[in-house]
């Protein structure tokens, strides 16, 4: 028999013995796709596409469906250009007729699925496409169709397989594109946009394949030559940053750049608005027609296999990727429609020049100094056509207010689209970001609904002469008048008078009838803005601006404005 | 009628000094003063008390973008009572304090103590911390991050035991679940938690000699998490998810060399072993990262359109294992000077702790049309040897009087630490940049100036310092 003793500390032994205690629950775990290799269907090529189609050739040529019908002009693009287009009015092409439809699918009540009937218009191209069975050896040109009306979720097993293959491949340009890798961004488009080519010259109305050639198209702007060429000859001229516009350097590098680019057909300005004309709206039209069908579904939604997750992708994103893509279109078309060209002599040395003077010195400036005066000069007098809109673009300058109106519309129905689709459980749960007021979502509704509401403004601003109450600023803005005017904004310079060009101390402006009132080196030494020494001394003609500003009457009311702009 | 009745009073100091670096800061101070009657069997005690609090950790990134330093602060004024009333059997008690917070428990045993057994309820609100992080990054776009740590804590404890002569064994098992309080518009962090313990002890006490043996496991799961409360929305931005499993052997030894048993003069000594592993579970569930910066963006566009455009979130998953052992020895005499009675004491501790982490960070970053993830392994492995050396002085005066003072200080005698990935020395900034590198802020830096310059003598007990001082008096 154990003595008493020894009970209680084998007792207290026995409870000790359970040392080391530890909860299995605890244990941790890793997640499953933690060694995921690389994305193996970066690997998927074109051939491995064909294979997947049933193509019998695999030297299918896909041609933009904005390139035209014929497939061999539209592989050779003519570099050189008239020298004659110089003077801006070369813009007039036919490329814009077949804008003139594009508005916005929201605000086409019940047109939703509508083919559009006009025979000239990029939808015709589908008319065209050609198929791969007229030869099996020859190389075969396709033109991607482009259909307005309802896409369809085409369940062809070969086409479901090729559409899975080629969007987990489109997310390898994201991630090229998350990364900054823009080489690799660019190669990557390239393929992505013909893969869904193909796909499409197959099935013209699949919604997944039109989804993805719209965003790709989009991408595979970064394969422009033209802008290729200019971010090189950009690059050339070393450490310049982009800072700011003031920055010496950077100006003096892209003035050099933009010589670099001009020759004596054409300068930096001209070839740009060629290709924003000839290329890149063209390529914003097909995707916004291409969005628009996917839209006119009603409520399509399309899953992405993404970082081994489904990701939904539905209105919520088509929507407001459409309404971006209809602000493309207006910031496009504001640039191509507009005289912006500054060169003289196709160079635009003079800038460097001219940045180079300090104003509030009152010294004299060097002859190159006081030849870029001259040239500034005579770029703003009010008779010329710097700042004016193109005879040819009038029209299309004419419907900047409907894009700008459409991009606001589509990015509005979008965002309601997700407060819609946040009342209901279940629906967002893939979706790329969840809207709702508790902590399993991303976003508030207050959020959402703020976006909203900015939008609102902006389309009543677009559409109204819009009343500005901000933080002390008091005006009526009407945006419509601005695209209503298209002999430039020069018309608008304050009353300024000079007598030597090379003495800046000889520049005044003046009152409406021609005395002095201010030098512009004092104008330039205030260190601050001073409302009061400006107001009736630097005299705006037209206070309205063309009406931009009805309820400006006065050059009070001008000055007042600049100020409270100058005090946010 | 007559009873008997004493009182005692007691103002009670304490500062807990354990790091004070440029990076680094943790420091804790606090007063209580008490005053307790004991009037035939009901005693009554009330007080008052002071805890501040005030730790800082800058983490220095890659730039300052990925550089930030989080505070932590609480200052808490805090008054309490209770009352007891104890009978044949059976005793009840009720601690309330201003938290609020209030505990009820109960005691049974039988006249010789051969068994007893206890049982307690408490509840109440824990305002714990007061959390800042300040980024290092000049972006407005970047919030400062300012809240409250608060809960609702209850917890039931049960205790049963037995003494037989000079063996006393006794078992307490604790359970206790947090809820989140969720009241307060802003940054907002809490908790929902649960935990239990048990504590079998053992002591022997038998002549000048007394033993005593414990041993503690605490499980705990935690879920600490961080709102934004903007309206009537409320985002989770912040996530972790922590199992905890404390293992615990105390053993304390004490022998009397008095000659008195009124005096106090021992030796005593005592030996600890604890073992805490910490995992911070995975969680892959959408909306439980660990750091979601962007659902802790203040409401705007730019955080509406950033998580189409660049949503980057983090999830913290891994292991850590901390261990120390200790064994320390000490004397504590009780001299008399005239009819007062002065006890100084000394007692020195080694120990040894090994800390070891081993974690994954995994980073995701979505945009509209595209995620993607990698994951970084940090790992620590930091070993100290030291020693606490820790001295006291208490006064006694002949009737009522009491004071003691009691100072201790960490002194390290080897320190290793490896870490991956290697931690890397920013470049120094440019001398005229300096100034704009502080990213938490004028009143730090400026408290550590106060410090530096009150008195430097002070710099050196700025580290791994305590000190507690206390007076009373009774009747």
């Amino acid at each position: 028999m154990f003595s008493k003793k020894l009970v209680y500390p084998l007792f207290a032994a026995a409870l000790f013995a359970i040392v080391g205690c530890s909860d299995t629950s605890h244990a941790n775990s890793a997640p499953d796709d933690e060694a995921s290799a690389e994305n193996s269907s970066s690997s998927f090529g074109l051939h491995d596409l064909d294979i997947i189609l049933g193509n019998s050739s695999s030297s299918i040529i896909i041609i933009d469906p904005s390139k035209g019908d014929n497939p061999e002009s539209s592989a050779s693009e003519d570099e050189g250009e008239d020298a004659d287009k110089k003077d801006g009015d070369k813009k007039d092409t036919d490329k814009k007729d077949s804008t003139d439809k594009v508005t916005s699918s929201s605000s086409k009540a019940g047109d939703s699925g509508n083919a559009d009937e006009d025979s000239d218009e990029p939808a015709s191209s589908s008319s065209k496409t050609k198929t791969s069975s007229s030869s099996e050896d020859e190389p075969t040109h396709e033109i991607v169709p482009l259909t307005n009306g309802k896409c369809v979720d085409d369940t062809t097993s070969a086409i479901k397989q090729a559409l899975k293959k080629v969007n987990e491949r489109s997310v390898s340009m994201f991630q090229a594109l998350s990364k900054k890798d823009i080489d690799q961004v660019k190669v990557s488009s390239d393929t992505t946009k013909m893969m869904y080519g193909k796909i499409l010259a197959r099935s013209p109305k699949s919604c997944e394949a039109q989804v993805g050639y719209a965003i790709s198209s989009v991408m595979d702007f970064l394969n422009n030559d033209l802008l290729n060429e200019i971010v090189n000859a950009y690059k050339k001229g070393g450490n310049a940053p982009f800072n700011s516009l003031t920055d010496e350097s950077m100006i003096n590098n892209l003035v050099q750049t933009a010589n670099e680019i001009s020759n004596d057909k054409s300068t930096i300005t001209l070839k740009m608005q060629k290709e924003l004309a000839d290329e890149m709206i063209p390529g914003i039209d097909s995707s916004i027609i291409y969005m628009q069908n996917v839209i006119s579904v009603g409520d399509y939604k399309m899953n992405v296999p993404v970082d081994g997750k489904d990701r939904e992708v539905d209105n919520s994103e088509f929507q407001p990727a459409l309404g971006l893509l209809f602000a493309a279109k207006a910031v496009f078309t504001m640039v191509c429609s507009v005289n912006l060209e500054v060169a003289h002599n196709n160079s635009y040395d003079w800038i460097s020049a001219l940045n180079s003077i300090n104003i509030r010195k009152e010294q004299k400036i060097s002859a190159t100094q006081a030849e870029a005066v001259k040239i500034a000069i005579d770029l703003i007098k009010a008779d010329k056509l710097f700042t004016s809109v193109y005879e040819s673009w009038t029209d299309e300058w004419a419907k900047i207010p409907v894009y700008l109106d459409s991009a606001f519309h589509e990015s509005r129905a979008g965002f309601k689209y997700s407060i819609s689709e946040s009342a209901e459980p279940g629906e967002q749960d893939n979706d790329i970001y969840v809207v709702g007021d508790d902590a399993d979502a991303d976003v508030s509704l207050d959020d959402i609904q703020n976006m909203v509401t900015a939008l609102d403004i902006a389309i009543d601003a677009i559409e109204l002469p819009y009343k500005i109450n901000y933080k002390g600023i008091d005006a009526q803005i009407n945006v419509k008048k601005f695209f209503a005017n298209t002999d430039g904004i020069t018309k608008f310079n304050p009353y300024y008078v000079y007598t030597d060009e090379s003495d800046l101390t000889t520049f005044y402006f003046t009152d409406k009838s021609g005395k002095k009132t201010i030098s512009l080196v004092d104008v330039a030494n205030m260190k601050d803005l001073d409302v009061n020494a400006l107001v009736n001394k630097v005299v705006f003609p037209d206070p309205t601006f063309g009406g931009i500003f009805p309820k400006f009457s006065t050059q009070e009311d001008i000055w007042n404005f600049i100020s409270s702009v100058n005090d946010l | 009628m007559c009873f008997a009745w004493n009182t005692q009073g007691l103002v009670d100091c304490s500062g807990l000094f354990v790091l004070d670096q440029k990076d680094r800061k943790f420091r804790t101070m606090g007063c209580f003063v008490e005053d307790s009657t004991h009037v035939k069997n009901w005693s009554v005690e009330a007080g008052y008390g002071n805890f501040d609090l005030d730790a800082r950790w800058k983490y220095i990134g890659i730039n300052d973008l990925y550089t930030w330093t989080v505070n932590f602060k609480k200052h808490l004024d805090m008054g309490y009572a209770s009352v007891q009333t104890d009978y044949r059997h059976i005793n009840f008690r009720l601690d309330v304090s201003s938290l609020p917070f209030y505990v009820a428990s109960t005691n049974w045993y039988t006249l010789d103590s051969i068994l007893f057994a206890g049982v307690a309820y408490g509840r109440g609100e824990m305002d714990l911390l007061d959390v800042k992080w300040v980024s290092a990054s000049k972006l407005s776009i970047i919030p400062k991050i300012e809240g409250s740590f608060e809960d609702e804590f209850h917890f039931s404890r049960f205790t049963a035991g037995s003494r037989t002569g000079v063996h006393t064994i006794n078992v307490g098992y604790t359970r206790g679940e947090t809820d989140p309080d969720v009241d307060r518009k802003g940054y907002v962090f809490s908790d929902s938690s649960r935990f239990w313990e048990i504590e079998p002890s053992y002591s022997y006490n038998e002549g000048p000699n007394s033993f005593s043996l414990l041993y503690s496991y605490l499980n705990a799961d935690l879920n600490v998490f961080g709102l934004l409360r903007e309206g009537s929305s409320e985002k989770r931005f912040f996530f972790l998810p922590v199992g905890v499993d404390m293992n615990m052997v105390k053993a304390d030894f004490r022998h009397s060399t008095a000659e008195s048993p009124k005096r106090t003069s021992a030796f005593s000594a005592r030996a600890i072993y604890m073992q805490l592993e910490l995992a911070l579970l995975w969680d892959d569930r959408r909306f439980y990262e660990t750091l979601a910066p962007n659902r802790g963006l203040t409401s705007s566009i730019i955080k509406t359109l950033s998580f189409s455009v660049y949503n980057r979130s983090f999830r913290l998953y891994g292991d850590a294992d901390i261990k120390l052992v200790d064994a320390g020895a000490g004397y504590e005499w009780d001299k008399g000077i005239g009819s007062w009675r002065i006890k100084p004491s000394f007692f020195v501790d080694v120990f040894y702790t090994n800390a070891e982490a081993d974690l994954r960070k995994r980073t995701e970053t979505t945009n509209a049309l595209y995620a993607e993830h990698f994951t970084d392994t940090l790992s620590w492995d930091v070993s100290v040897v030291g020693a606490v050396a820790s001295a006291g002085v208490a006064l006694e005066s002949p009737k009522h009087f009491f004071a003691g003072l009691d100072v201790s200080q960490i002194i390290p005698f080897y320190y290793s630490k490896e870490q991956y990935p290697p931690q890397e020395t920013p470049a120094p900034p440019p001398p005229e940049d300096q100034p704009s590198t502080e990213p938490s802020g004028p009143e730090t830096s400026e408290e550590s100036d106060n410090v530096s310059n009150v008195n430097r003598f002070f710099k050196l007990f700025r580290n791994g310092f305590a000190i507690n001082a206390k007076m009373g008096v009774k009747f």
